[in-house]
């Protein structure tokens, strides 16, 4: 872990959040991160159900766009319990103006649809003696976001997942034991596509993790599981797909059973690469990249904070090994980045080459006195490169947790973020 | 704020155009309501002048308001001056079709098909045309898919010479990036093909069809079904079997359920637009197919079309190639597929005629309506007159009783109310004498059903049975059991009976009336209820338009009068109500 790889290498681009120097917002604790289609845009959902949307500058900076409440907390009054406002998934759709776009937001219990984008504020004057009507005399541009939809009640458990589909106008969403599929234009019917409850509930030994549509097959369906597997499932087949097409079970490289190993095998994020042709999953400590064509074994399986390993008990007492962690796969599908604890995140190539994992954060002073020299604001180019992070399971600060990272779909910026602060990085080619 | 006071003749209008212009969306929403009032006042000349351009800056705003703006515009023709300035009102409606909200692009493109009916045929090929363009060639998904709506009422308005152009630009709409936009071309596909000629359709529309019916996307493939019917509707029999019934084919053949389901839902389109022939020798495989198909939503939408395409067939080819599936379907585990085939297959009866009937079909009949699931039942007992018709009622009589006092019995009240729905029919099949003997108690009994949507049912189903057997029936077997009821001690049966006479009291003649029901009337007035006091008060009401003056007079008046008195507040308001009646 010595030396930095020539292969791995990212370099800081920019600090969303207090203290920041060129986006100095106040956020809250970061729950989701999500780029839109164009990378344009960057969605910030927060635990007490805020949005913060920014907007990419000519200069490849990111400022604020706009921000809003999207979901309030609730109570329910049937099971006397809270339902959190926190934002737990972000899902943009296609734009279909220059000036709005749409987004689909969701808590544990209700997803919504809103619009975000510019109103034109005009301002009249009556120009006397001449018409009944005023004439326009200054217009001003500001942002609003407007509720569209709400598809409320489709869920009994915790919504775990959402996903657009390839026809741009259907959606998936996803919960302990059930997937619903709704239309946008329709809050007041969703279909349910998969039923895992089982007809006696003490037999439950599996429930979903997430779902996910495939990028341009719009009959495909991907969900995890608790249990590390992954299903495929086809919605042409039936319209209850229950019985899934494929699914993939690693168990050769499965953990060997230990009081920790059904914990850590749960799936904690699964995405289908930008190509189509492979899904990745991470669960606790393992990052696995399944070939669709192959169920029998992943074609990868790299470890992601193996040091951990060692700890795991450690981790069961602070209930850390419940963390859900992200990750991000580049549009090139060369990189993956995920996050880690002590606010650190780690770049992995896929094609194999050391991982480096990176503390997340600008770049310390110490690394030649970079810090002076950069005008943030205005730089175009990402101006400070990474140094490579040790992490050391001693001294880690475990209530530091990166959970949540995304990826521009059309270049090599990434975003990770911890706690209140979302930080941009620019993966760098060795060539 | 324009100097304007109450008074001035044209302050309503000033009012009004600062409500386009207010915070509040409801007071926007109001003024852009009467869009025409403002119009009105301003005069031709300054609508167009002065409010269109306006209006044109208004387009920033929220959907409600929008909506509602797209459809006033549609309407504006005369207020821009009629036909020779409709063209004006195109351009914010076109702003209007490339909005984001669906909704509101809809709205814009049916206000623009409305002032189309208004622009004369010479200068519409100048106003629409480059509209037209403009809109299906939009960055943004969003003008293209609000263009697909227009070609079929351009095309067939432009010259010959625009056409060849328009066709080239819906081909690109149909094969566009976003699925949205080529949904849309496809579910217009149909409206707009009948609007090219045959050749033209040979060589470049149909080229274009099968693109879209191999498409990718599920949600684009599935309105192949429709297109294909429309495009079959133009062609000749060889071309329609050389090049549309490979699209059936494949449809059905598609992997996607839904595609299936779409074929089936529309099967008898389909027999009916490919022709006899091509139904007997090409589609009866295909349907059966269907019949039989793995998904049961499928099979159901296949089961609601056996006669529509059994139509179509030979009596030989129906017995031996549908009978054996409906067979099947008779007892098909989703109860669904059930449930539409026996809303449908009693039409084969009349096809069949009387003896196949009852030696394929009786047998499916009866077990149908021995299902589990009350729809199916239901659903068999309300086509009941096709067999009827057919076999007689006899055979079917005895089976029918059983299923009909199961249903009437059922433990949810919305099947005991579907079939109270259906006892007119049944009585009027199945006679007289049948129905005093083993209906009529049902009937009574229904009166006192525990649900009040029964209990009302009961009432409007005796009302129209009294229409069925006629007066002097109703008159020896409702009436006096009706009326009976009067006593009971608890007071919902008792209001039963009062609901019951103000249905009945339509159908039977005067004399019933004025010797039977009012004097109950008369009694119930002194019910130790005032809910009963107060609803026969109601129930004259509802009656008095019907009786006699003087019967008003001298009985109903009485009554009433001293219901003004009484020591209720609710008696006293409907006494009051009726008493105004009166007079």
């Amino acid at each position: 872990m010595s030396a930095a790889s020539a292969d791995v290498s990212c370099a800081f681009s920019q600090l969303l959040g207090p203290n920041s120097v060129d986006c100095n917002v106040e956020l809250e604790t970061v729950s989701s991160l999500e780029f839109d289609r164009s990378g344009e845009f960057l969605a910030v959902g927060d635990v007490n159900g805020g949005i913060t949307v920014f907007r990419r500058q000519v200069s490849g900076l990111f400022s604020r766009f706009h921000e809003f409440q999207s979901h309030s907390m609730e109570f329910d009054y049937l099971k006397s319990v809270e339902i959190e406002a926190r934002v737990s998934k972000i899902r943009w759709l296609t734009p279909g103006s220059a000036t709005q776009r749409r987004l689909l937001s969701c808590n544990d219990k209700t997803i919504k649809l809103w619009r975000v984008g510019e109103r034109c504020q005009r301002e009249y004057t009556h120009v006397p003696g001449s018409s009944l009507l005023p004439k326009i005399h200054r217009r001003t541009t500001n942002t609003v976001a407007r509720p569209l939809r709400t598809f409320a009640n489709g869920h009994a458990y915790q919504i775990n997942g959402l996903s657009m589909n390839s026809d741009q106008e259907t959606f998936i969403s996803s919960d302990d034991l059930r997937i619903n599929l709704w239309h946008t234009n329709n809050k007041n019917e969703a279909f349910l596509v998969v039923d895992l409850k089982p007809a006696n509930m003490e037999e439950l030994s599996e429930v979903i993790t997430g779902a996910e549509f495939h990028p341009y097959n719009c009959n495909l369906l991907m969900y995890s599981s608790s249990k590390g597997l992954v299903r495929v499932g086809d919605l042409r087949e039936q319209a209850l797909c229950d019985r899934y097409a494929k699914v993939y079970e690693d168990i050769e490289g499965s953990e060997p059973r230990s009081f920790f190993s059904e914990l850590i095998s749960s799936v904690s994020d699964a995405r289908f690469s930008r190509c189509g042709r492979y899904v990745i999953t991470r669960d606790y400590l393992t990052l696995r990249i399944w070939d669709l064509a192959m169920e029998k074994r992943p074609v990868a399986r790299i470890p992601f904070h193996d040091y951990l390993r060692s700890h795991l008990s450690h981790l069961y007492e602070t209930d850390c090994i419940f963390d859900k962690f992200d990750f991000a796969v580049s549009p090139d599908s060369k990189f993956i980045v995920g996050g880690t604890y002590h606010g650190a995140f780690t770049l992995v190539p896929v094609a194999g080459g050391q991982p480096l994992s990176f503390e997340a954060g600008k770049p310390k002073p110490s690394s030649g006195g970079f810090f002076g020299s950069l005008s943030w604001g205005r730089s175009k180019k990402p101006s400070a490169i990474m140094k490579p992070f040790h992490f050391d399971p001693v001294t880690a600060d475990f209530t530091n947790k990166a959970l949540r990272c995304a990826w521009s779909p059309n270049d090599s910026t990434f975003a990770v973020a911890s706690s209140n602060r979302v930080l941009l990085y620019s993966q760098q080619s060795s060539n | 704020m324009a100097e304007a006071k109450p008074g001035d003749e044209n302050y309503p209008i000033t009012v009004l155009i600062e409500e386009l212009k207010n915070e509040d969306i409801q007071l926007r929403l109001n003024a852009i309501r009467r869009l025409g009032t403002i119009a009105k006042a301003l005069g031709v000349d300054k609508t167009r002048a002065d409010l269109i351009p306006f209006l044109n800056e208004c387009l920033d705003d929220e959907d409600e308001v929008l909506m509602a703006l797209a459809e006033e515009l549609g309407n504006f023709v005369e207020h821009v001056g009629g036909a020779p300035y409709a063209h004006v009102l195109l351009q914010p409606l076109e702003s209007l079709a490339a909005v984001e909200e669906t909704v509101v692009r809809d709205k814009a493109v049916e206000a623009i098909l409305k002032v189309a009916e208004h622009i004369p045929n010479e200068s519409f090929e100048v106003a629409f045309l480059p509209m037209l363009k403009r809109l299906s060639t939009g960055d943004w998904f969003t003008p293209r898919s609000s263009a697909c709506g227009l070609y079929a009422l351009v095309y067939p308005r432009i010259s010959d010479g625009a056409k060849p152009d328009l066709r080239q630009l819906y081909g690109k709409l149909c094969n566009d990036d976003t699925p949205m936009v080529r949904r849309a071309a496809a579910s217009n596909f149909k409206k707009f093909v009948v609007t090219v000629d045959k050749a033209q359709i040979k060589s470049e529309m149909i080229p274009i069809f099968q693109t879209l019916a191999r498409d990718d996307q599920d949600s684009v493939r599935l309105l192949a079904v429709e297109n294909c019917i429309a495009i079959a509707s133009k062609l000749d029999r060889e071309d329609t079997v050389s090049l549309m019934l490979p699209v059936v084919h494949a449809c059905v053949n598609d992997k996607s359920w839904r595609v299936r389901y779409m074929v089936a839902d529309q099967f008898s389109n389909v027999c009916n637009v490919f022709g006899q022939d091509i139904a007997r020798s090409e589609l009866v495989g295909l349907f059966v197919k269907l019949l039989k198909d793995s998904e049961a939503e499928v099979r159901t939408a296949a089961a609601s079309k056996v006669t529509g395409v059994a139509l179509m067939l030979e009596v030989d080819t129906v017995i031996k190639q549908l009978l054996p599936c409906v067979h099947d379907l008779v007892t098909d585990d989703s109860q669904h597929a059930r449930a539409s085939l026996a809303s449908d297959i009693m039409g084969l009866a009349p096809l069949l005629g009387k003896d196949l009937t009852s030696t394929h079909l009786l047998e499916l009949f009866l077990q149908l309506l021995k299902d589990d699931f009350p729809e199916v039942r239901l659903n068999i007992i309300s086509k009941l007159d096709k067999v009827t018709k057919v076999i007689g009622i006899d055979t079917l009589a005895q089976h029918l009783m059983p299923a009909i006092v199961e249903l009437a019995e059922d433990r949810q009240w919305r099947v005991r109310l579907a079939i109270i729905d259906y006892i007119p029919l049944l009585a009027a099949e199945l006679g007289v004498e049948f129905f005093n003997d083993k209906l009529s108690n049902l009937c009574m009994t229904w009166l006192g059903d525990s649900v009040y949507s029964i209990r009302e049912a009961a009432t409007q189903n005796l009302k129209r049975l009294t229409e069925v057997f006629g007066v002097e029936w109703a008159q020896n077997n409702i009436i006096p059991k009706v009326l009976a009821l009067s006593s009971h001690n608890n007071y919902l049966y008792r209001m039963t009976v009062l609901f019951a006479i103000s249905v009945l009291s339509k159908v039977v003649g005067p004399d019933v009336v004025n010797d039977t029901m009012l004097p109950l009337l008369v009694k119930m007035a002194q019910d130790p209820v005032p809910n009963i006091r107060f609803n026969v008060c109601k129930t004259l009401q509802a009656m008095i338009p019907n009786l006699d003056s003087t019967v008003v007079q001298a009985r109903v008046k009485p009554v009433l009068s001293k219901l003004l008195e009484d020591k209720d507040q609710d008696v006293r308001y409907f006494g009051q109500q009726a008493w105004l009646m009166c007079n």
